[in-house]
């Protein structure tokens, strides 16, 4: 018998006759500190001033945030502390709401209605888990992965039966202390003999960014065969597809894994980005459509977006006037974001193309100092973005300020598949080729850097650099490696790091990278200089 | 205008209400009897409350469950799943019952941390269902068994009972179930259901099987279920 008595619930449910049930059987467990919450917000504050032990949180709250959304809140303002048990309770099993469920990882998910019994086994199995990972969590939590490594192997040799529970934890470890070949090695191995989500998840990002593409292709056939439902392979396949410059393939994919779990925001917003660049402009909408429609309570979620519907529905209303759909975004971004800086030029220039489409002439002296505060915001803006501005510049006659923003779109979003083709169609002189030459030495030397070569992966991050020392994804992948390097403690790593974040200045919340971006930024501020 | 809802729809988010309802008189009732004299706690008609909510509870998860599979919209969530737990869950759900009844429930493991592979609550209703109906019909054992076979596993749930009509012996098929005769009341609706979940479970080149069976350690009915472990290569 697990004692209830000292630990700390969180209890959340849109419902108060649900909460107040859920209470009476805590009660009936012996649980005495029950907290209750019927929004995201209140769970947000309570978990900022509280440390839970349990939170039980209903995965549909009405009109607000969802489980979902909550759960990735907290993880990215790291409320959550690895001993805390987070469970997602769904009313009804249906599948975008398990996948969504599963996606954001709680510890388990519980269908309602449950009794006594039903709670009572479920957490007393969930806390034993957690007490056999505690010299495990503790490592995590202070951030010491070569504890953790050693807790994992402790708890291989002692006890067994449980290793099962460590692999997660010992992936984790072995990926952030740079050891990718042992990685890669015990990755294998679980995916022939016990494979499971998460490992093939792992194994196959880790195989694309290694460059190990025929293992990588024969292991994406073989899983989704066995893993029909997973979405994240299908993000892999498209990933995969990205590096071999397919559009087609790549948006088909994400369709797919849309299709499986559409609750998913990041991955509506990059099915939009990779949609738009493949010229089909409906799909793009459509992807954003359901961005507002589930996501808009979001941490994902950005104001950029509606920016980039309603340009996308008047650039497919041809040359007659703006749709109602657009203007009704654009009145919303002008109502509720008016403290987004860099929003509010870009729905202006769209206000202007509005009124030229109504055959009102426009100024010049008003365009001007919008182009000044389009360019003042540009590190701030996607890829997708950055494009759209140039072409209703263009369209208003402004072509050298058009042509700035697709260049300034070509030198940070170049590794972007499509952006390139997409320019040229634009700029026929654009030479892509420096570029594409930047891209193909950075994805080497992450290759090498991911097979622990780094001396050779060094100078061909420096070289690709040189090319294009403003491109994300290269500034990106040499980061990481100074990252690694400045937790090795060695010498001006800090300055290299540091280097490569100021050149790629602002980011887009929209741009993929955000998170990893913040991470490094983070690891910059807290080390010692 | 009254929109038209067919009668299926309208009876399955019915069956949700009543889940619900079941749920919150369960509720209700849990914590009454922790405040209930010994006597009133143990006694028969307490058991009886408990037994018929659960089967109740589980008649309307199968009903909701064919609702879905004649719609389609059953999909299957399949993880790793440890037999001792699922057991000890179904246990869980029994528990009561068996005990007033008297009946042995023997769990046997040829592994202690034996995993399977499949979609823990549609294999439990399944299971539940099984379980309720060796209840009905065994003497006074059962057996819940869980063996590693063929890089899957095996579960056999065994009873001491007069065993299966005739006409129901051998593999159970989906297709076959369905011309099952679904009219002769809860056993045959039953295995149409766990026919179907079983089927939903079927790996390219290694179905999964149901089989009937009279026999077994416990020489009752013996029904057994293969499932298949996941293998990539």
């Amino acid at each position: 018998m697990i004692d209830f008595s000292k630990m700390r619930f969180l209890v959340v449910d849109d419902f108060s006759e649900f909460r107040s049930s859920i209470r009476g059987i805590l009660r009936l467990l012996g649980v005495q500190q029950i907290d209750t919450a019927a929004n995201g917000t209140d769970v947000l504050e309570l978990c900022r001033r509280h440390r839970y032990d349990v939170i039980l949180h209903d995965y549909n709250l009405g009109e607000g945030v969802s489980g979902q959304q909550v759960l990735e809140q907290l993880h990215n303002e790291k409320l959550l502390s690895p001993h805390c048990i987070f469970v997602m309770v769904t009313a009804e099993n249906t599948q975008a709401m398990v996948l969504a469920a599963l996606e954001c990882e709680p510890d388990d998910y519980l269908t309602k209605p449950f009794n006594k019994v039903a709670l009572q086994t479920r957490l007393e199995r969930l806390i034993r888990r957690k007490q056999v990972l505690t010299p495990v969590l503790n490592a995590l939590e202070s951030n010491d992965f070569a504890a953790a490594l050693e807790a994992c192997q402790a708890i291989e040799n002692k006890e067994p039966r449980h290793a099962v529970l460590c692999l997660r934890y010992k992936a984790q470890a072995l990926q952030e202390l740079a050891r990718y070949l042992e990685l890669e090695q015990m990755l294998e191995q679980q995916a022939r003999t016990r494979p499971t989500a998460w490992n093939l998840q792992a194994l196959a990002s880790l195989w694309l960014r290694q460059g190990r593409f025929e293992q990588l292709t024969r292991l994406l056939t073989a899983a989704t065969r066995q893993f029909p439902m997973m979405p994240e392979l299908r993000d892999i396949q498209a990933s995969l597809a990205a590096n071999n410059n397919d559009l087609p393939v790549m948006q088909e994919a994400l369709q797919q894994a849309v299709a499986l779990s559409p609750n998913t925001v990041r991955r509506q917003i990059r099915l939009a980005c990779h949609a738009w660049l493949n010229n089909d402009h409906k799909v793009a909408a459509h992807a954003i459509h359901q961005c507002w429609e589930v996501g808009r309570y979001s941490a994902s979620f950005d104001p950029e977006l509606l920016w980039q519907l309603a340009s996308i529905l008047t650039q497919s209303a041809g040359e007659r006037r703006m749709p109602d759909d657009a203007q009704h975004w654009l009145k919303i971004i002008e109502r509720s974001w008016q403290q987004v800086h860099s929003l509010q030029p870009a729905a202006a220039l769209l206000r202007i193309e509005q009124r030229r489409r109504q055959g009102r002439a426009h100024d010049a002296e008003e365009l001007q100092p919008l182009i000044e505060a389009l360019h003042n915001h540009k590190n701030d803006y996607a890829a997708i973005t950055l494009l759209q501005l140039g072409d209703w510049l263009a369209q208003l006659e402004q072509s050298d300020a058009a042509q700035s923003f697709w260049l300034h779109c070509a030198a940070r979003y170049a590794g972007t598949t499509g952006v390139l083709e997409q320019i040229s169609q634009r700029l026929p002189q654009f030479n892509p080729e420096p570029l594409r030459k930047a891209i193909e030495l950075s994805r080497q030397a992450a290759a090498l850097h991911t097979q622990e070569q780094t001396e050779q992966a060094m100078p061909l991050f420096e070289q690709a650099l040189q090319l294009a020392p403003q491109l994300i994804e290269v500034n990106m992948a040499a980061a990481g490696l100074f990252l690694e390097q400045l937790r090795q403690h060695q010498p001006d790593a800090n300055n290299r790091l540091g280097d490569c974040l100021k050149r790629i200045g602002g980011l887009s919340k929209l741009d993929p990278e955000t998170p990893q971006h913040q991470h490094m930024q983070t690891a910059l501020e807290l080390s010692p200089w | 205008m009254v929109k038209q809802i067919d009668f299926s729809t309208l009876m399955a988010s019915s069956v949700h209400d009543m889940k619900n309802i079941i749920a919150a008189i369960s509720q209700a009732y849990e914590s009454m009897l922790a405040q209930m004299p010994k006597e009133l706690q143990r006694s028969s008609q307490a058991r009886l409350i408990e037994q018929e909510a659960l089967r109740l509870d589980a008649m309307l998860m199968q009903l909701l469950g064919i609702y879905k599979l004649e719609h389609n919209q059953l999909r299957l969530q399949p993880e790793y799943c440890r037999l001792d737990e699922l057991f000890e869950d179904l246990h869980n759900r029994h528990r009561e019952l068996l005990q007033y009844r008297n009946i042995d429930l023997q769990i046997k493991l040829d592994d202690p941390d034996l995993e399977g592979f499949f979609d823990a609550s549609l294999m439990g209703t399944v299971l539940d269902n099984a379980l309720g109906n060796a209840v009905n019909y065994c003497r006074s054992s059962i057996l819940l068994q869980a063996e590693f076979v063929d890089n899957g596993v095996l579960l056999t749930i065994n009873d001491d009972g007069p065993g299966y009509p005739a006409h129901h012996l051998g593999a159970v098929h989906n297709q076959a179930a369905s011309s099952i005769d679904r009219d002769s009341g809860s056993t045959g609706l039953g295995l149409y259901f766990a026919a179907n979940i079983v089927a939903m479970h079927d790996q390219e080149e290694r179905p999964a099987r149901l089989e009937l069976s009279n026999g077994g350690p416990l020489s009752g009915a013996c029904m057994t279920i293969w499932l298949a472990l996941p293998s990539l290569f």
